[in-house]
């Protein structure tokens, strides 16, 4: 009876307004936990908090002597005008014990110091603030924040003085308040105002879509990767509202993008009906400074041409509409040829991944160099990736203990000891091996730290030069040898889902992916569904504009596609299908992931190595699962062969709204792999299952069965124990034969008289 | 079996081959993986071992298994734990990192050529003579001797009378390169031929090859001047070499009445295989397969044709017996190994003998290793080659195990890195390893040598065969022949100091590694697996130096002749003219000791007549009551007449299965239990040590006189 009544309220269109509503501000309150205060829109208003850690500061900063300057990025959209800005550094000072010098935190805002925070006993351990205002005038669309130590003049060479003497935390901020400027409404303009690739923070873009047919879904998520592939490596929130027809209150604030047929548009936003495809830009009528990027047409086919077009053009002049006449759908994609994926089989030159400025450093500093590998590059069985380091550097001759420290996602990979080049430049090459298991699937990032000192005993540390006449740069030819790497990868495989959208995104376009939604979406549903787009985007450099989506009534259409099913089980029937593997076939069950008695039933999945976890992990790991959000699961896809099916299971659609947050936020991709992950709120559980599987990609036969023992040891132990047995009883045949026949027991004397 | 059937069982067992080379060659993807699959396969191992042992079906799964894990262990060193192109491996690491893996390289190395010898002990049976004894051929029997004592020679010399071949079919020749007139007139007096050489070049071999010119016997039995043999000697191993013209000789084992050093100072004797059993109970038996059994030197009879062919035994080196051998073979000549002991000997009396010995050894090994060697050398087989090798690489072990003694101290004490791995990883690869190699072994050795004690073996040996073995590695013409010291007294116990000398400070070093590395451990000085690891490996070493610093301890020997247990019914006549019934429980060369059927009161002092019924006669013996209780009574012999006296010696000695499977330990290997003992000898060595080094006074050694070194 509640079933019925539940699926009766959900076919109610206001009552599922109300509902995407609720989404909407449990969405937006999630949010804005960390990074906003609550906006007043339309008083031109506006007030924002940017923690250090929605400035991608991933953890918290120790710093000391020896440490290279630390700069993030603060983006400020151009249509808010800052007059007030304030820095709140939270730190904790180290103990005083090896602080016998006076090393100050000198804090930096576009090159004009703010402050420093010095080291003073009987401070350490405890969490200091201190507030930096910062002036308004200093405060533009792009901003450098720098930490800096500066050592103290009169001890520079204390002994043991190189320890790190302060803690920056992350939940350190920064405030802005000022006016919001309307900006005009320019198609030649976008992203823009939608999305500000610099700005720091966030990426919250509302949708509000008016049909959830599968035309209109396709359109938002080709809409959606297209964001994703103009802001590469940053976080998304895509709170959806449906609503039909529009009314006044179906805005929510801010800049936002409907997806509207022209018969749901209000009638007199247009001069004249809606005849074909049209992209427009309005204001938003809830909020005067906010705009609404229109994607519409007649019907829900012309909006994805719609928004086909919006991907794949650029717009000029100064209009607000534009319909455009024909869409051809951009060629066919061929597989793995993602234009942000670099080549397998091929050196990669670090020039044609940074502009030769970000590979410059002038004094003590970094250069980062980002690499995206294609995510089945096939790595097994390698220890290095070697790397041709070419790099220039000009020192001067008291800097001969300067080095290059060279890291590989944060982790330690080699330290080069820098000549002196006297007054001079110097270039020199080095190999560097890089450690392969230090690689992620999809997203690298080389961090090379030039650190200049002068020649002092090594307890003693010295101050590392900040003269800006000292240079390092890696020259752009040096590169990155991918040759002794194929593209093949074993399916289904969870690790490459956020690591690269493998293999959704082996066709860069989609074409080889289908996405079965229910048959009466949720906002979280859609949410989840353009996020994943975003992602995508982000992940290839290419909008999904061949991506295909699907009820599950038509299942047919996508079913020789790469699957992604998402919703709940009673929202998606198909759902409960594919994952007949799992203990928890029903929500219901999913639920009782509480109980521990449920343990052993997962136990009797008996984990084939390689496990990372073993069964007493799984255990313990289930042990703290008491709240799951949900499960992705991938499996062999029931429908075609060698295809994958991606369930994305949540509890309900308040479980599938909050997976969202943590399955896309990449510090929990790592905790992703293996056949299903637990969702929880505070993170991921994976596990392997005794699954079928397929090989994608190709590699050298010999080197598929070494993958093939290596990924089933149990595979190598029934081999050798065969292969033992049958060596012992041939040898026992042969040598007992030998033992028997042994020529000098053969009656020779005939032949071999004394 | 056909050649082609032969060929394909050979492509089949190599396609095997290369498939288990293939599978060790696949990386594990963590170490939990690799822990488990070695563990799969020990414990399956361990099934086949306690549910089919003996089986040789199951040895050889077994031996499968083990080279199979340790090719893996050994891919894995080479490809993944060598630091090469690994940045964060320092450069005065990578001595240590290659030190231990040329050790390591070395033990995988030996134990491929310890399986290929063992794998399939011939267990060769004697072959009968032809029933006519004129059809019998002619033997001389050789006994060299240089400066031994004449009561040693001189019961070698009565039981080669013993032995039983026709008179006129056999000649003894006492070959006395000591120019001693007391052993020429035993000769004359036993009825012996007696050649004694103007000059005495070329030590043992230029000895023999003298007599060898004037003797013309068709075989020629080789005897050590205290090896006794059994009165069946001939009759055991001549029938081979009727049998089998291509056969140059028949060798059989050297066994010793007298406890060794590890068996006299651990108080093992009988109960722990003798240390020279694994040789001649496994490898001279699993050599004879290959057709590549050696020459001893001793308890062997050769083939005259042969000897002339290689003219003579060869005198280039110290081990003129291996080396004689190597050239037979390449000469296409064959060899048998009969594993019957048909022939007793005196093992060294003290720790220091001993090492003196296997230093001869080790050396003589070196000298054929640079001057002949068989990896080379034209006419012998592959199996040939290998198992010559084998037997001169045993020889090179001592710095591997001294590298094996100290590696974990450069971690404990310097935190130097020996490997390029974490500990896990190598526990997972080495434990299994090393557990199945362990596990095969056991099959393998059995009771002829139990589990850790080779080990024990080596490390006695290590610190003193490094230096000659360097130098005979250098210079092979350097150094002298010394000859074995067989017979000697300690008057009172004593910790020999000066040869525990290097196994004291090893253990010291251990000991402080041990200290350094719980200091490591509570400081945080390190990982802690690492650590652990380490720790664990030097506590290993410490239970093996442990052991070696108990056989330090010299225990008293008041006799120069061990008593031997033999049980003969008896008859004791006194002067009163009553018989007491009996049977004896041992007996040596000056006396006996019997278990009588009913009590009796016998003075001391007082003259018996022994009669002791032993094949078609009654031996009797005179002899003097020394002391008795209600049923046993102990006699020393009066002064024997030379009739007398071979009587005693067959009695003694000559008996066909006097010695048969003595040398074996009374139960079988258990690796645990073996553990165990080697741990509670490690206390007791540890205990022994201190007590030494603080307490004990020198030794107190007795005639015969040391052994003195002779010009080669």
């Amino acid at each position: 009876m509640k079933m019925r009544f539940f699926f009766r309220v959900q076919r109610l269109l206001p009552e599922f307004f109300l509902l995407g509503l609720i989404g909407c501000l449990f969405q937006c309150s999630h949010a804005l936990a960390e990074t906003l205060l609550p906006a007043s829109p339309s008083t031109g208003r506006f007030q924002e908090r940017l923690s250090f850690r929605d400035l991608q500061m991933e953890k918290n900063l120790d710093m000391g002597p020896d440490s290279a300057d630390r700069t993030l990025q603060v983006g400020v959209a151009p249509d808010k005008l800052v007059e007030n800005a304030s820095l709140r550094l939270l730190f904790r000072l180290h103990s005083p014990f090896f602080q016998k010098s006076r090393n100050t935190l000198a804090v930096e805002w576009n090159g004009v110091r703010l402050g420093k925070i010095a080291a003073s006993p009987g401070e350490s351990g405890e969490t200091l603030a201190i507030t930096f205002p910062v002036p308004a005038y200093l405060v533009n669309t792009r901003n450098i924040l720098r930490l800096r130590v500066v050592r103290d003049p009169k001890n520079p060479c204390a002994l043991f003085g190189s320890a790190p003497f302060v803690t920056v935390l992350r939940q350190s901020s920064i405030d802005l308040q000022g006016t919001r400027i309307g900006v005009p409404p320019r198609l030649s303009n976008l992203p823009f105002p939608f999305l500000y690739p610099d700005a720091a923070g966030l990426r919250r873009i509302p949708f509000v879509l008016t049909t959830t047919a599968s035309e209109s879904l396709e359109a938002a998520g080709i809409i959606a990767s297209w964001l994703g592939v103009r802001a590469p490596y940053l976080p998304f929130h895509f709170p959806v509202t449906v609503s039909a027809p529009l009314l006044k209150t179906s805005f929510p604030p801010g800049h936002l993008i409907l997806v509207a047929l022209g018969r749901d548009l209000p009638p007199n936003w247009l001069p004249s009906p809606v005849k074909g495809p049209l992209l427009m830009i309005r204001p938003n009528p809830e909020d005067p400074f906010s705009r609404i990027l229109v994607i519409s047409g007649r019907t829900p086919a012309d909006l994805r041409m719609a928004a086909l077009y919006l991907s794949e053009n650029q717009f000029s002049g100064t209009g607000n509409s534009f319909s455009p006449a024909t869409v051809l759908p951009p060629p066919r994609r061929l597989p793995d040829d993602a234009p942000r994926w670099q080549a397998a089989g091929n050196t990669l030159r670090f020039g044609w991944l940074e502009t030769p400025e970000s590979l410059r450093v002038h004094g003590t500093g970094s250069v980062r160099v980002h690499f995206s590998l294609p995510p089945d590059l096939f790595t097994w069985n390698h220890k290095w990736i070697r790397a041709r380091v070419r790099f220039r550097i000009r020192t001067e001759k008291r800097e001969n203990r300067s080095k290059l420290d060279i890291f590989l996602n944060d982790r330690y990979q080699e330290s080069l000891a820098l000549p002196s080049s006297g007054t001079g430049i110097l270039e020199r090459t080095v190999e560097v091996p890089l450690s392969v298991s230090d690689l992620t699937p999809f997203a690298n990032r080389l961090d090379f730290n030039f650190n200049f000192r002068n020649s002092y005993p090594s307890v003693i540390s010295c101050s590392m030069d900040q003269n800006p006449r000292l240079e390092g740069t890696i020259l752009p030819d040096s590169s990155l040898d991918l040759r002794p790497f194929s593209r093949y990868t074993i399916l289904p495989d969870l690790k490459l889902f956020p690591n690269g959208g493998y293999p959704f995104t082996r066709y860069a376009d989609l074409s080889g992916t289908g996405v079965v939604l229910p048959d009466s979406p949720g906002p979280s549903d859609i949410g989840m569904f353009l996020h994943m787009m975003a992602m995508f985007g982000a992940q290839t450099g290419l909008a999904a504009s061949r991506v295909r989506v699907a009820t599950p009534k038509d299942i047919e259409s996508v079913r020789t596609r790469n699957l992604i099913l998402l919703g709940t089980y009673r929202s998606n029937p198909l759902l409960l299908r594919l994952t007949r593997a799992l203990p928890h076939v029903s929500n219901a069950n999913l639920e009782r992931l509480k109980d521990e008695n449920l343990l052993m039933e997962i136990l009797r999945w008996n984990n084939p190595p390689p496990a990372h976890f073993g069964p007493s992990d799984l255990v313990q790991e289930f042990r703290k699962a008491r709240n799951p959000l949900g499960v992705i699961l991938e499996t062999v896809s029931p429908y075609a062969p060698r295809r994958v099916a991606l369930s994305v299971i949540g509890v309900s659609q308040k479980g599938l709204f909050a997976m969202d947050s943590v399955l896309f936020d990449p510090r929990h991709f790592s905790g992703i792999f293996g056949d299903v992950t637990v969702v929880e709120p505070d993170g991921l559980s994976s596990f392997f299952l005794p699954a079928s599987s397929f090989a994608s990609g190709s590699t050298n036969p010999l080197e598929q069965t070494r993958f093939w023992f290596a990924s089933h040891p149990v595979g190598i132990v029934a081999s050798v124990i065969v292969l033992a047995s049958v060596t012992g009883f041939s040898l026992r045949t042969l040598l007992g034969a030998r033992a028997k026949n042994s020529p000098d027991v053969l009656e020779e004397k005939e032949r071999h008289p004394e | 079996m056909k050649w082609t059937a032969k060929a394909s069982r050979i492509v089949f067992l190599v396609a095997i081959l290369l498939l288990l080379f293939f599978l060790a060659t696949i990386p594990s993807p963590d170490w939990q993986t690799q822990l488990w699959l070695g563990t799969f396969l020990f414990f399956a191992a361990l099934l086949l071992k306690t549910f089919l042992d003996g089986k040789r079906w199951v040895i050889l799964t077994l031996i499968s298994l083990s080279f199979f894990s340790t090719l893996r262990y050994a891919w894995w060193r080479t490809t993944e734990t060598l630091g090469m192109g690994n940045p964060k491996v320092h450069w005065y690491e990578f001595p240590f990192i290659f030190l231990l893996f040329g050790a390591e390289l070395y033990s995988w190395i030996i134990l491929a050529l310890g399986y290929l010898q063992t794998a399939y002990p011939r267990s060769r049976k004697a072959d009968p003579l032809p029933p006519e004894t004129e059809k019998w051929p002619t033997v001389d029997i050789l006994i060299p001797t240089y400066n031994e004592p004449l009561s040693v020679v001189r019961t070698t010399v009565l039981a080669a009378l013993n032995i039983d071949w026709p008179p006129e079919k056999k000649k003894i020749y006492l070959l006395d390169d000591g120019n001693r007139e007391e052993f020429a007139a035993f000769a004359a007096q036993s009825g012996v031929s007696y050649i004694a050489r103007p000059e005495h070049r070329h030590a043992k071999a230029g000895n023999v090859n003298f007599a060898l010119a004037r003797s013309d016997g068709k075989y020629v039995a080789l005897f050590d001047c205290d090896h006794v043999p059994t009165r069946s000697f001939l009759q055991t191993t001549v029938g081979i070499l009727e049998k089998s013209p291509r056969v140059a000789f028949v060798q059989t084992p050297h066994h010793f009445y007298s406890p060794d050093p590890y068996e006299r100072n651990l108080n093992v004797f009988r109960k722990l295989p003798n240390e020279g059993e694994l040789f001649y109970g496994v490898i001279q038996d699993g050599n004879d397969l290959w057709n590549a059994s050696t020459f001893c030197g001793s308890c062997t009879v050769l083939r005259r044709k042969a000897l002339n062919e290689i003219r003579g035994f060869a005198v280039d080196t110290v081990t003129e017996d291996a080396h004689t051998s190597i050239r037979l073979h390449r000469l296409g000549w064959e060899s048998a190994y009969l594993n019957l002991p048909q022939a007793a000997g005196l093992a060294t009396p003290s720790l220091s003998a001993h090492i003196r010995q296997r230093i001869r050894w080790a050396r003589g090994m070196i000298q054929i290793f640079r001057i002949e060697n068989p990896l080379w050398a034209r006419g012998l087989t592959l199996a040939q080659k290998l198992c010559y090798l084998n037997g001169m690489l045993f020889f090179l072990s001592s710095l591997p195990r001294i590298i094996f003694l100290t590696a974990p101290l450069a971690y404990l004490y310097f935190g130097v890195r020996i490997f390029d791995a974490d500990a896990y990883s190598i526990a997972s690869y080495a434990l299994p390893t090393i557990a199945l190699s362990l596990l095969a072994n056991a099959a393998i050795n059995g009771r002829h040598r139990h589990s850790f004690w080779n080990q024990v073996y080596e490390t006695t040996l290590a610190p003193y065969i490094f230096l000659p073995t360097l130098l005979a590695m250098i210079r092979p013409g350097l150094g002298t022949f010394n000859v074995t010291a067989k017979e000697g007294r300690i008057e009172k116990e004593f910790y020999d100091r000066r040869i525990a000398k290097p196994f004291i400070v090893l253990w010291v070093l251990n000991l402080g590694g041990i200290v350094s590395g719980i200091l490591r451990y509570t400081g945080g000085f390190g990982e802690i697996p690492t650590i652990l690891l380490t720790l664990a490996w030097t506590v290993h070493n410490l239970l093996i130096i442990g052991t070696t610093l108990a056989v330090g301890w010299e225990r008293a020997q008041r006799r120069f002749r061990p008593r031997i247990a033999v049980n003969y019914p008896v008859r004791l006549s006194g002067r009163g003219g009553q018989f007491l019934y009996g049977e004896t429980e041992d007996m040596s060369d000056d006396g006996v000791r019997i278990r009588l059927l009913k009590s009796a009161s016998l003075r001391t002092g007082e003259e018996v007549r022994l009669e002791i019924p032993f094949l078609d006669r009654i031996h009797e013996f005179p002899a003097e009551v020394v002391g008795m209780d209600e049923f046993s009574i102990r006699l020393n012999f009066y002064p024997l007449t030379l009739e007398e006296e071979k009587n005693r010696v067959l009695l003694l000695y000559g008996r066909a299965d006097a010695w048969v499977r003595l040398g074996l330990s009374e139960k079988g290997d258990s690796i645990l239990k073996s553990l165990w003992e080697v741990a509670l000898f490690a206390l007791i060595g540890q205990a022994r040590a201190l007590k030494g080094i603080l307490w004990s006074s020198g030794p107190k050694l007795s005639a015969p006189p040391e052994p003195v070194e002779k010009a080669s």
